[in-house]
């Protein structure tokens, strides 16, 4: 059975497509579709990108003009607003203001000072909705959908290649996967899960056949200081970064719930691995002693801190 | 400030027990309304489930009154039992087809004439005569539709056969849909015809015919715009023409001259109808319940007008696994021109009928349903199962037109239906 792979980079990630089809010509045909997919999110909801309707947002921030959503951008709030509601307020696609005060590069610690200024831009309650059109009340406030969007976008690409009739391939966005199907032999995918404490490597390898995996963890930016570790995943209500754990990787059927889950479960801190227990939804974590937990780990599996 | 505490305090509780059964139920439900559901709805594209659902319902008339009843037939009236089909799945890949196969058994006496009581006095109260009562009659109807589904269209048609011992109608039609404005915006049309005969029981007796048709063509468009992310509003024309025999050949008309003869039922063989339909339903995420107000207006050449108040609440409880429906309707219209519940002399123009449904009335239903959703259990099928119940009520009062003479034929009436629905 003919198979494509394609690299590239799409929202500030590697990824990658592994596609079986019934022919070269089919493969190419969505593979197109799946970039071009790929360039229409990041147009319309990159914060860097001028012409995106989150730009368009931000800028109106204060101003007291509303911005007319389509019903997309209006789905993606409703979903921004389940996750709020659901975590109690941890996830906020609002709280990216906060990264202002945190430069991972310069070893530094914000002022308090700092961090109570920015707070005072941040609270999803605050947004002003009317009918479908939205308003951020203080000048400086921000959305953004990097919480989701690639979690998001991966499931528009797994439901254009389905669409397209692929059953069997895997769709990867820098970590976060959707399954296809298995191989056309019957075989699994195997999905390597970066250990936190040396992403290069995997700690856990993970058959899947069908559904959505996606990982979180503290390693993608951070600095230490004095041995303590500054991730980039920052707590809404107080500007720090969170602690407890290290990593977390989500199993579910589609891949912006298996995404949500692990982000909100990092925000959780140490009370994540309870939360995620309580969901329901098959998970492991490791955390910041590299203690390791969840219902995913294999039998026997190394300890990866060990 | 204490009391504030512990408000949030409850809430904060409450919140919490909440959480415990739907934090999962939550989050897939919302990816599903962002990335578009599992199961399509027939709008966006084919059903992508087998199904197969069975319906029966019962529907049966009050008895005419003793007051309002002439003493000729029975007192009972119709009531019929319907058992109903259906079969729909995917094809190929952008399409889905159905069948429908319906049966049904009708019995009871049906109103025949009205005459005054005192058949030498046209001011005395008009009474109905009904038909003796009839041995059970059988429907057959027969269906295949079908869809194919563009990026942002679909085009559907259908056909089918309905058999009666002395009816057969063969009946066709295609209608689309078109999304625009992002899919908030659709369009819709429709064409539908169909192709009638009737060869009464015992043709050619009693001026009764023996054989005749009829035909009509039904035209239909609309448009459908999401106002925002909870409101929909809807507004759609239909026009049908029909042409033919458009008479009740079971029923006859009373005119007192003589003494009093009965003519044949005899309608115009031509009926131009338009209606206009607005549809407004309001979604309410708080209480997982919507509300559907619907108002139709409809005319027709044969002068009746009538307006027709729909108001539907749907409530969802326990994540949207039980379903409560109750709804109310209101109508009134006005009487066909050459409508009378008796006659004093025959009509220059030949036409005659008092046949109730085109009397002046209004009425009133009231009615509930009652749904249970089961997923993937037992055997992995999706199940559904429902029962609805309404009651009719029509009198003369109720209409927004002033009636002068009721018509005693109006008809109450109780509909109860069960339906069973499997996916799989």
């Amino acid at each position: 059975m003919p198979k494509l792979d394609t690299q590239l980079t799409a929202l500030g990630s590697p990824c990658e497509f592994q596609l079986y089809g019934q022919s070269m010509d089919q493969l190419e045909e969505v593979t197109a579709l799946c970039r071009a997919e790929l360039s229409r999110i990041e147009r319309k909801y990159s914060r860097y990108l001028d012409g995106s309707i989150v730009s368009e947002i931000n800028r109106c921030a204060g101003s007291g003009n509303f911005v007319a959503l389509d019903s997309e951008t209006a789905r993606l709030l409703d979903y921004a607003k389940t996750v709020f509601d659901q975590s109690d307020g941890l996830f906020d696609i609002t709280s990216g203001v906060l990264r202002q005060a945190w430069n991972f590069k310069s070893n530094q610690l914000p002022t308090d000072d700092a961090l109570r200024e920015l707070c005072k831009r941040v609270g999803w309650k605050r947004v002003e909705f009317q009918g479908s059109s939205l308003h951020l009340p203080v000048a400086g406030m921000e959305i953004d959908f990097g919480g989701f969007g690639k979690e998001y976008a991966a499931d528009r690409v797994a439901g254009l290649c389905r669409g397209a009739g692929i059953t069997a391939g895997l769709i990867d966005l820098g970590g976060d996967v959707c399954i296809l199907g298995a191989h056309p032999d019957g075989s699994a995918w195997q999905v390597g899960i970066r250990n936190p404490r040396d992403p290069e490597r995997a700690m856990a390898v993970l058959p899947l056949s069908r559904g959505a995996l996606a990982t979180s963890g503290d390693y993608e930016r951070f600095m230490e200081i004095d041995g303590e570790r500054y991730c980039h995943l920052l707590d809404p209500r107080t500007g720090w970064p969170i602690r407890g754990l290290a990593g977390v990787s989500v199993v579910a059927e589609q891949c912006l719930v298996a995404g949500t889950a692990t982000t909100v479960a990092m925000l959780k801190g140490t009370q994540g691995p309870r939360w995620l227990k309580k969901l329901g939804l098959p998970y492991l974590w490791v955390d910041a002693e590299r203690k390791t937990g969840g219902s995913l780990w294999p039998k026997n599996a190394p300890n990866p801190g060990a | 400030m204490t009391s504030r505490k512990l408000n949030n305090r409850k809430a904060r509780r409450a919140a919490s027990r909440g959480r415990k059964r739907t934090i999962l139920a939550s989050l897939t439900s919302a990816a599903v309304a962002l990335l578009g559901p599992v199961t399509s709805s027939h709008a966006g594209g084919p059903v992508e489930k087998f199904g197969v659902a069975y319906a029966f319902s019962d529907y049966r008339e009050d008895n005419i009154k003793k007051s309002k009843f002439s003493g000729l037939g029975e007192r009972s009236r119709y009531k019929i039992d319907t058992h109903q089909f259906s079969l729909e799945g995917p094809v190929l890949d952008r399409a889905d087809i159905g069948f429908d196969f319906i049966y049904e058994s009708m019995s009871g006496a049906t109103p025949w004439f009205v005459q005054p009581e005192n058949t030498l006095d046209s001011t005395s109260k008009p009474v109905q005569a009904m038909s003796g009562a009839t041995v059970t009659e059988k429907r057959y109807d027969g269906s295949v539709s079908g869809n194919y589904y563009f990026d942002s269209a679909r085009a559907g048609a259908h056909v089918g056969v309905s058999k009666e011992k002395d009816y057969l109608a063969v009946f066709a039609g295609i209608n689309g849909e078109y999304h625009l404005n992002e899919k908030n915006t659709t369009v819709t049309g429709g064409f539908a015809f169909s192709i009638d005969e009737i060869k009464p029981t015992e043709g050619g007796t009693d001026g009764r015919i023996v054989k005749d048709d009829k035909q009509s063509i039904n035209l239909n468009a609309g448009v459908s715009q999401i106002l925002n992310r909870e409101t929909v509003a809807q507004l759609s024309l239909t026009y049908k023409h029909s042409r033919g025999f458009l008479s009740d050949p079971y029923k006859k008309a009373f005119v007192l001259q003589l003494g009093g003869i009965t003519i044949s039922d005899s309608r115009p063989d031509e009926r131009n109808q338009v209606s206009v339909l607005a549809q407004l339903r309001r979604h309410f995420e708080s209480t997982s319940a919507s509300v559907h107000a619907n108002y139709r207006f409809h005319a027709d050449d044969w002068d009746i007008t009538s307006h027709t108040f729909e108001l539907r609440w749907v409530q969802n409880l326990y994540d949207d696994l039980i379903q409560l429906t109750p709804h109310f309707r209101y109508y009134s219209q006005s009487q066909a021109d050459f409508y009378e519940p008796f006659y004093i002399t025959e009509r220059s123009d030949g036409l005659a009928s008092s046949d109730y449904r085109l009397a002046p009335y209004g009425s009133f239903v009231f009615g509930a349903s009652l749904g249970f959703r089961l997923e993937r259990w037992p055997f992995w099928f999706d199940w559904r199962i429902a029962a609805n119940y309404e009651r009719h009520i029509a009198d003369a009062d109720f209409a927004l037109v002033n009636v002068k003479v009721k018509n005693p034929g109006l008809v109450n009436y109780h509909f109860t239906y069960v339906t069973l629905e499997a996916k799989f």
